[in-house]
């Protein structure tokens, strides 16, 4: 049986390999480029001592380094999702649409053994192979914009835990491959045609992206809350993009830390109590309706607006806890494939 | 002795339409059983229950006397199953096909299937996508060759090849089966193909069993009556299809020694006859059975 898997499959994974080798390469050539890149002065950045500052933004646009780091990003965000829809989607929907599971299922074998070797035989390479792009993403992103960041990163804008970032970087690129994967393969099995699975394949990991995204992400880890706007130093060094954060310095009060103006980790811009003070949303609605002065009347209640965010500290933490719920839902998805396999005509 | 398949009120609905209906019938084992009636009246949705590929709405579906348990294995191992539509991997080469049978079946006889795949000239390393529909035919009989089956389930083998193949096919399916005593249960809308390889014959029509028995016995259990032209039916005859011209009416009738009385000549039906009047009146005989015969020698 896992000779037929991968027999079946092999064009598929291949594809997917492909398609993670020549983004590997590009990030390589990546590397070499700002290696290479003109040097416009070397400035001393606190903690990294002498840093050259290159010149990223030179010749045509398509060979910017800052376009192309954007498009890499791009693509590393799309690759969980096409590589998983690409071979979920056939595992079962395949066999429906050839009716081979015909073929396969008056063979010697259980049909819940046939599907769990598929799973296994396929998906153990997908997560090997976004292990690895992930493993290698990350080394990349350091080599490009971590130690250089204060060159690099004053025009990239990119930061760990922006949500154009935080999907592409870490371990939950591998977590969303597996859950794309057992996606694609439980609608297929659901609605067994390959084209139907990949489409709602695409249209559910997208959907869940944006409910992680918008609603879990947010309160996935203990935020910080900021009382009051940040200040202007505070802005500069989170436009700066911080990818790194300071393990002795957790909050990022000195070193950069991720706070941004547009980005995920900022949110539940509002009303907060300061310590000690009671629930402030009656305060609030009280000074509303019946103050003269609402700002004033709100300051004498002690009650403050600021900005609730995750740090770049819990980054980790993000990462696992969010990685940890997709692979649960990649579970929960296998089990309704395989009773829907063992229990469905063919 | 066990039959090779027994069905007990066998039902299989699709959303709001019955594929096959209260179906009780019996394979006797080691013998070659047809199974006919037109398109759509439930003879894949019978295979393919035998073959635990669908799941009964009502009754049950034994093979060698054991449930058919469409997740269990128990039945497969007994069982070669041929799909009306030929599904292979068409990506594979003939070969790999070969390979797909050995890696799925705890027995699996390489040399049976090779020596099918010899017997029609099937070139070994042609992908099965570019093998004609009956070359594809023969590669998926080979693997069903290859599991050395008990019980054979063959929806329309011959639906594919050209008269001279069919003759080709048939010959060596019952010389193979011959040889290891292979049940054989195989669909066909062709009755013509069927008499001269099948024991038994099962008439299926608008997902109802018409009638099942030996070929000898239904031959022997029917016969025709030519007389004048007449609308009611004499006395006493069992009618299952009646035809009238503007002279004589012809009657096709269950029954061995018929006495219509003055002015009606018997005759012996053929077999397509008698299936073709079953299936001209899917009322008629619904549920009756023709004595059989004892067990058929083997080859026969």
């Amino acid at each position: 049986m896992i000779w037929l898997a991968l027999r079946r499959h092999r064009t598929n994974l291949l594809i997917v390999l492909g398609l993670a080798i020549a983004l590997g390469a590009w990030m390589v050539l990546v590397v070499w480029q700002f290696r290479t890149a003109p040097v416009i002065r070397t400035v001393t950045i606190p903690g990294h001592g002498l840093v050259k500052e290159r010149q990223v933004d030179y010749g045509p646009r398509l060979f910017q380094l800052t376009w192309q780091v954007t498009e890499i990003n791009a693509l590393l965000l799309l690759l969980p999702c096409v590589a998983g829809a690409l071979l979920g989607g056939p595992l079962v929907a395949g066999e429906y649409d050839d009716r081979t599971n015909r073929l396969a299922w008056t063979q010697g074998i259980s049909r819940t053994r046939w599907l769990a070797t598929k799973l296994v035989v396929v998906g153990f390479p997908l997560v090997l192979i976004t292990a690895a792009l992930a493993v290698g993403t990350h080394l990349w992103s350091f080599h490009v914009l971590g130690a250089n960041s204060g060159a690099f990163g004053a025009y990239s804008r990119f930061n760990h835990m922006l949500p154009g970032v935080f999907p592409a970087s870490g371990i939950v690129p591998v977590a969303y491959a597996l859950f794309a994967f057992a996606l694609g393969s439980t609608l297929g099995a659901l609605l067994r045609r390959t084209t139907w699975a990949i489409v709602a394949t695409v249209v559910v990991y997208g959907l869940a992206l944006l409910v992680m995204t918008t609603l879990v992400r947010p309160v996935l880890a203990p935020q910080l809350f900021v009382y009051g706007t940040p200040t202007t130093a505070q802005q500069r060094i989170l436009y700066a993009g911080g990818n790194r954060f300071d393990p002795a310095d957790p909050v990022g009060t000195a070193a950069p830390w991720a706070i941004t103006e547009y980005g995920v980790n900022v949110f539940d811009r509002g009303f907060r109590p300061r310590p000690g003070s009671p629930s402030p949303d009656a305060i609030v609605v009280r000074c509303e309706y019946h103050a003269p002065d609402v700002q004033a009347c709100i300051d004498a209640a002690h009650v403050t607006t600021g900005t609730g965010y995750q740090p770049a500290v819990n980054y980790w933490i993000l990462q696992w806890r969010e990685s940890a719920l997709y692979v649960a839902a990649a579970m929960i998805l296998i089990a309704v494939g395989l009773g829907a396999v063992r229990r469905w005509r063919a | 002795m066990t039959d090779a398949l027994e069905t007990i009120g066998l039902g299989r609905r699709y959303r709001s339409t019955w594929g096959l209906r209260d179906c009780s019938l019996t394979v006797r084992e080691g013998s070659v059983t047809g199974l006919v009636g037109p398109n759509g009246a439930g003879k894949s949705t019978l295979l393919r229950l035998a073959a635990g590929l669908s799941r009964p709405t009502t009754g049950s579906v034994r093979v060698f006397g054991e449930e058919v348990n469409p997740n269990g294995t128990a039945h497969l191992a007994r069982i070669g199953y041929f799909d009306q539509l030929r599904p292979l991997y068409d990506s594979f080469r003939v070969e790999e096909m070969l390979t797909f049978g050995r890696k799925l079946n705890a027995t699996w006889d390489d040399e049976a299937a090779r020596g099918w795949l010899a017997e029609f000239d099937i070139p070994l390393d042609r992908r099965v996508g570019k093998l004609s529909l009956g070359q594809q035919a023969q590669v998926a009989l080979a693997v069903c060759m290859g599991k050395r089956p008990d019980l054979l389930l063959l929806d329309e083998p011959v639906a594919a090849l050209d008269p001279l193949a069919r003759r080709q096919l048939l010959q060596t399916l019952l010389g193979t089966v011959a040889e290891r005593g292979t049940t054989v249960f195989l669909s066909s809308h062709i009755v013509s193909e069927l008499e001269p390889v099948c024991d038994d014959l099962i008439i299926l029509s608008a997902a109802r069993v018409q009638t099942s028995g030996s070929i000898e016995g239904l031959l022997a259990g029917h016969r025709v009556l030519v007389g004048p032209r007449t609308e009611a039916a004499p006395d006493g005859v069992d009618v299952v299809s009646s035809s009238s011209t503007s002279r004589q009416t012809t009657l096709l009738v269950r029954g061995t020694a018929p006495e219509p009385g003055a002015g009606w000549e018997v005759a012996e039906p053929g077999l397509e006859e008698i299936v073709l009047a079953y299936l001209a009146n899917p009322g008629a005989g619904v549920g009756t059975d023709v004595e059989r015969d004892s067990r058929p020698e083997g080859g026969t």
